[in-house]
């Protein structure tokens, strides 16, 4: 597949694989190297992240959270250089199993993620990449 | 008692939207623990009175208007379920949610003993079914 046919199935089953097994290295060769994105981590602030130092921090905030973090994906819609996947996110926290599922709204470029926003719901997700009718 | 936990879960969020911190705190147990949506994502665990003071100040420092309203309440004995409706509005950002989302509330004699926030209501409705 060249970087340029990657749709957002194929990038969101990358990305949350590189999060599973914890490769960071593997998950930044997705993400272009100007990325900006938002996280329902700093949703109040509006933070944004931005460059692979700010997924470097964020990435460690969210591998950090949980004992044993799992990220699966339910649902992806979309193509080409938009998109939005279902997920959820599983793990251990002060010995109770919790889980949050959210919605996350992509943008590629050139075969790589070039922004991304965490939502709380679909509707939201489509809103902000156009895919909502 | 479980009707009385479902009466004591439904005053903890209107102390909550009141922000009547030590109303939130008499309805607790003194070794509670808080597992609020964002502080799961951070693996912040708020613990004891001090954690519900320390949570509601956070988030009255994140959001300029934040309230979760019951629209059902299941009781399961000592665990309750709540779905309600979650609106804020946060303060650094402007951002403007409503949305729903579901919390368990753990009880013992009387007091909240553990409250879990999922961001999706069917999944805090399977955590009681599979704690039955």
């Amino acid at each position: 597949m060249s970087q340029e046919s990657v749709e957002p199935r194929a990038m969101a089953e990358a990305a949350y694989g590189a999060l599973n097994s914890g490769d960071l290295d593997g998950f930044l060769a997705l993400i272009a190297e100007d990325v900006e994105f938002t996280s329902l981590v700093a949703e109040a602030e509006g933070t944004t992240f931005r460059g692979h130092e700010g997924v470097r921090t964020w990435w460690e905030t969210v591998r950090g959270a949980f004992q044993d973090p799992r990220w699966e994906v339910l649902d992806v819609v979309g193509s080409g250089e938009r998109g939005v996947t279902k997920f959820r996110i599983a793990g251990t926290l002060s010995g109770v199993q919790v889980a949050q599922t959210m919605w996350q709204a992509a943008e590629l470029r050139d075969g790589k993620l070039s922004w991304w926003a965490f939502f709380r719901t679909e509707r939201e997700a489509l809103e902000a990449v156009g895919l909502r009718e | 008692m479980s009707r009385e936990n479902v009466e004591l879960v439904r005053r903890s969020f209107e102390a909550f939207n009141a922000r009547d911190v030590d109303g939130l705190v008499s309805l607790s147990d003194p070794d509670c623990e808080w597992l609020p949506f964002r502080a799961q994502l951070e693996g912040i665990v708020y613990r004891g009175h001090a954690g519900i003071r320390k949570f509601v100040g956070d988030m009255d420092e994140d959001w300029e208007a934040f309230r979760v309203d019951p629209l059902e309440l299941h009781d399961r004995g000592e665990r309750v379920g709540v779905v309600g409706r979650v609106r804020g509005l946060g303060r650094g950002s402007g951002v403007d949610i409503d949305s729903t989302a579901g919390f368990v509330l753990e009880l013992r004699e009387g007091r909240i003993t553990r409250v879990t926030s999922h961001s999706d209501p069917e999944v805090a409705l399977d955590a009681l079914r599979l704690q039955e």
